[in-house]
């Protein structure tokens, strides 16, 4: 290659160290993305355990392996696990390691805080996870309803790993939003206009949005519990003219959009994989991106679906009703884009796609069984029941794990440069795929039968024992289809075939680089004419790195016009600095030791001046 | 590459500016659903509002508030405004003439607090709890507000930004005006609405 002069400036530019040093200081968007993902899947294994805990205990009647106290801290670890500590973040991940590289940048818009998004979430991850260590973790379910939630009825620590767990979360996942927008709306490659943004990079922008909006729901109904709980302020306690279902409100004003939180990302991977093992552009791109959007917003107005049984007026839950019901449009869309994507183009099986596919069918189950929660009267019989559990498990294991497998087989050859093994996807998917409906479809018919959730055990001859005992031998199926990707990933590290930079044919720019990048992600930055730039022919090549040294070009929000080039931050000790500060103010309000807070707090506002300081930040480049 | 796009660079906001918009927009949020978990709580509750002890606020201390703050982002907006242009001979003078505003704001935040505690406290009821969590809240956004803004006139003072390289500077007012704007809601919603 002729660009070897600059790329051999680049490396000097770009390149970490290897050490303990570089591996704390660390900005390098893929470093921190792969950090993610490993991350996550040490916690998607905990959660597992702890479903496959459950199981076991549900597996007969009348069993006694755990304790109730220590069943209602498994299954509320597991919902928490799941939904804060690994779905979400193993999408940033993706999110982290595929974004610049989709949109042709060299890093993140914000290295820096890109490194604090990971520690604020290692921190909070551990944080969480000392309740259980302690044998004191969180045990009122992942909503954690008032008053049950309140002082009164769960004194003791437990809850407030959770309650301040998540808000120490939330600073991790709001960042990380933030650096995702910014970066989607202004690094982009010269030459990509909104209409050619990839629809990967569209569903994390319509997450990320969703994101800002939704998380200060969570925080601040996070934050009245503690101050309830810790400082005897009363704001769901009736006695004090307080009301729990404002705790319901606010706690489902972030959890519905939290759902879309966790699904969108994962249908913007299968918006990317289907395309690409199709061998044409997806059909619809436009309506697509325009669903995608609405889904997003249209997530914010459904909240009460959630509380049907509580007793609302009738008028204002019929609204809600019909809210829900128009909120399958945009997903109907996409799912008929998907089949039109497969049925016009060449669709070749390997892994990803059967994930992809297997995602389809798995979801429209869970969509349809959505749309009958928003009959009110049918909502009203199931509600709490085993119906529940196996609906939203349909939409999250379905519309999130599957699109999360298809992904990892995706982008595994570009992280690590190695391929995986083909017939050993297709035996885990199988797997996978037969598990997770043995284990969640009986779950439909328990629960129309009237078993409820949450219940650590149930009396014999409910005509449930046969149904629970096949969801148990269902997850076991299930783990073993896990262990056969994690057997597949771990056996592509060692003896995977080199990949190459674009082993898919794909068309999106993160196949335009190596496989692993380069620190620097592209030699030179690609200039953009489509929507599926790498199917497009090949433009003359040409030396000029367009950005050089430590830089990465803006460009205008809706053109993709160069506007200046950005000189980005070297690695730094001030993201680990400010998580270990952040974690010691909120080991300071967990223990109700003031001089703690106020320390931390200290070193917050100390970490926040050295990074505000002008410096090389603010220095003339 | 259009005319539009090789604008001066001053003219441009920056990425960090577009940032602070978005930790705004999350923030709005927590205010917005503070704000209306008080009045869930005002229109859960049967019988008078503010619920006694409570009673219904006196205008004199807040409006003076009000004036102070809304007083405040002139000077902030006018620094924004001079660093961007690249005077920045007077942008130390106007974000401390907003900083002093801000103190000030807080000061009287102080008054009012040790009046009101007398009467109810967090403790007291839903509504000292919510009552006490807002005006807290924003309070906390003042005087971070302040901190920021005595930061970046230290830096301003030691000749660190310049026309070209003052984001500190955007950002700062830009939040600023934010704690401004929500501080209007606040009095809107928790002092001026039990007197409708």
């Amino acid at each position: 290659m002729t660009a070897a002069s600059p790329g051999i400036a680049l490396r000097r530019a770009w390149a970490e160290r290897p050490g303990i040093a570089s591996a704390l200081t660390t900005v390098d968007h893929k470093r921190i993305g792969r950090r993610y993902l490993a991350t996550a899947m040490a916690f998607f294994a905990v959660g597992g355990v702890e479903a496959l805990l459950i199981r076991v205990q549900l597996a007969r009647p009348e069993e006694r392996l755990l304790r109730p106290e220590a069943y209602d801290q498994i299954f509320t670890m597991h919902g928490l696990t799941m939904i804060f500590l690994f779905v979400t973040p193993l999408l940033s991940g993706f999110g982290n390691f595929v974004i610049p590289l989709m949109l042709g940048a060299r890093d993140m818009a914000f290295p820096r805080v890109n490194a604090l998004s990971y520690w604020v979430y290692l921190a909070a991850g551990l944080f969480m996870y000392t309740g259980l260590l302690i044998g004191r973790a969180p045990d009122a379910g992942w909503f954690s309803y008032a008053p049950l939630s309140g002082p009164d009825f769960t004194p003791g620590v437990n809850t407030d790993f959770y309650g301040l767990g998540l808000i120490f979360l939330g600073i991790s996942t709001t960042a990380g939003a933030i650096n995702i927008i910014v970066t989607t709306l202004k690094l982009r490659a010269p030459g990509m206009s909104i209409d050619r943004i990839p629809l990967f990079v569209w569903a994390w922008l319509a997450t990320a949005l969703a994101i800002v909006f939704a998380i200060p729901a969570l925080t601040t109904a996070a934050l009245m519990l503690e101050l309830e709980r810790l400082y005897g302020f009363h704001f769901f306690d009736t006695a004090a003219g307080g009301d729990p279902v404002l705790w319901q409100h606010l706690f489902w004003i972030f959890g519905h959009p939290d759902v879309y939180i966790i699904f969108l990302p994962a249908v913007g991977i299968v918006s990317t994989v289907i395309p690409v093992f199709s061998g044409r552009p997806m059909v619809v791109h436009n309506w697509v991106v325009m669903s995608t959007l609405l889904t997003g917003l249209l997530g914010f107005g459904v909240w009460v679906h959630h509380m049907f049984a509580v007793g609302l007026p009738q008028l204002s839950i019929t609204f809600f009703a019909a809210a829900s019901l128009i909120i399958a449009v945009p997903s109907g869309i996409q799912v008929f884009a998907w089949i039109a994507t497969m049925l016009t183009g060449r669709p070749r099986l390997a892994t990803p796609m059967l994930y992809a596919v297997g995602f389809i069918v798995v979801f429209v189950v869970g969509g349809i069984t959505g749309v009958m929660f928003a009959a009110i009267p049918f909502d009203q019989q199931v509600t709490d029941s085993y119906f529940v559990v196996a609906h939203f498990h349909y939409v999250l294991f379905g519309g999130a794990v599957f699109p999360i497998l298809a992904g990892l087989h995706h982008w595994w050859p570009k992280i690590t440069g190695r391929l995986t093994h083909e017939r050993a996807g297709a035996v885990s998917f199988w797997l996978v795929f037969a598990g997770f409906n043995v284990t969640f479809f009986p779950m439909h018919i328990s629960g129309l039968l009237g078993m409820p959730r949450r219940v650590y055990t149930y009396p014999r001859g409910m005509g449930w024992d046969a149904l629970n005992l096949i969801s148990t031998l269902g997850a076991v199926v299930l783990a073993a289809g896990l262990l056969v990707v994690l057997a597949t990933l771990v056996w592509s590290l060692r003896a995977g075939p080199e990949a190459g930079p674009d082993p898919w044919g794909a068309d999106t720019l993160e196949w335009a680089a190596q496989s692993p990048p380069e620190p620097y992600n592209f030699t030179r930055i690609p200039v953009v004419r489509s929507a599926n730039p790498l199917w497009d022919p090949p433009l003359p090549h040409v030396d000029d790195p367009l950005a050089g040294g430590h830089r990465t070009p803006e460009t205008s929000l809706g053109e993709g016009d160069p506007q200046r080039i950005l000189r980005m931050p070297e690695e730094s000790w001030l993201p680990l600095c400010m998580a270990l500060s952040l974690a010691v103010v909120f080991t300071g309000l967990i223990t109700t030791t003031t001089v703690v807070i106020v320390l931390g707090g200290l070193l917050v506002g100390l970490v926040v001046a050295g990074w505000a300081r002008p410096g090389a930040q603010e220095a003339p480049a | 590459m259009t005319a539009s796009a090789v604008r001066a660079p001053a003219l441009t906001r920056e990425p960090g500016w577009y940032a602070m918009l978005l930790v705004i927009a999350t923030e709005a949020t927590v205010f917005a659903l503070l704000l209306a978990a008080y009045f869930f709580l005002q229109f859960t509750h049967e019988g008078a509002w503010p619920p006694p002890p409570a009673e219904v606020p006196r205008l004199l201390t807040p409006v003076l508030m009000t004036v102070l703050l809304t007083g405040s982002s002139i000077p902030a907006y006018l620094a924004d405004r001079g660093a961007r242009r690249g005077r920045m001979e007077r942008v130390g003078v106007l974000l401390g003439a907003t900083a002093v505003l801000g103190i000030a704001f807080l000061v009287l935040q102080v008054v009012e607090y040790r009046e009101k505690l007398d009467v109810f406290t967090p403790r007291t009821d839903a509504y000292g709890s919510a009552f006490y969590t807002v005006t807290g809240l924003h309070g906390a956004h003042v005087a971070f507000g302040v901190a920021a803004l005595l930061f970046v006139l230290a830096f301003t003072a030691l000749g660190r930004y310049s026309a070209r390289r003052h984001l500190a500077i955007e950002v700062v007012t830009l939040y600023w005006h934010f704690v401004h704007v929500v501080w209007l809601f606040v009095f809107a919603s928790l002092y001026l609405s039990p007197h409708l």
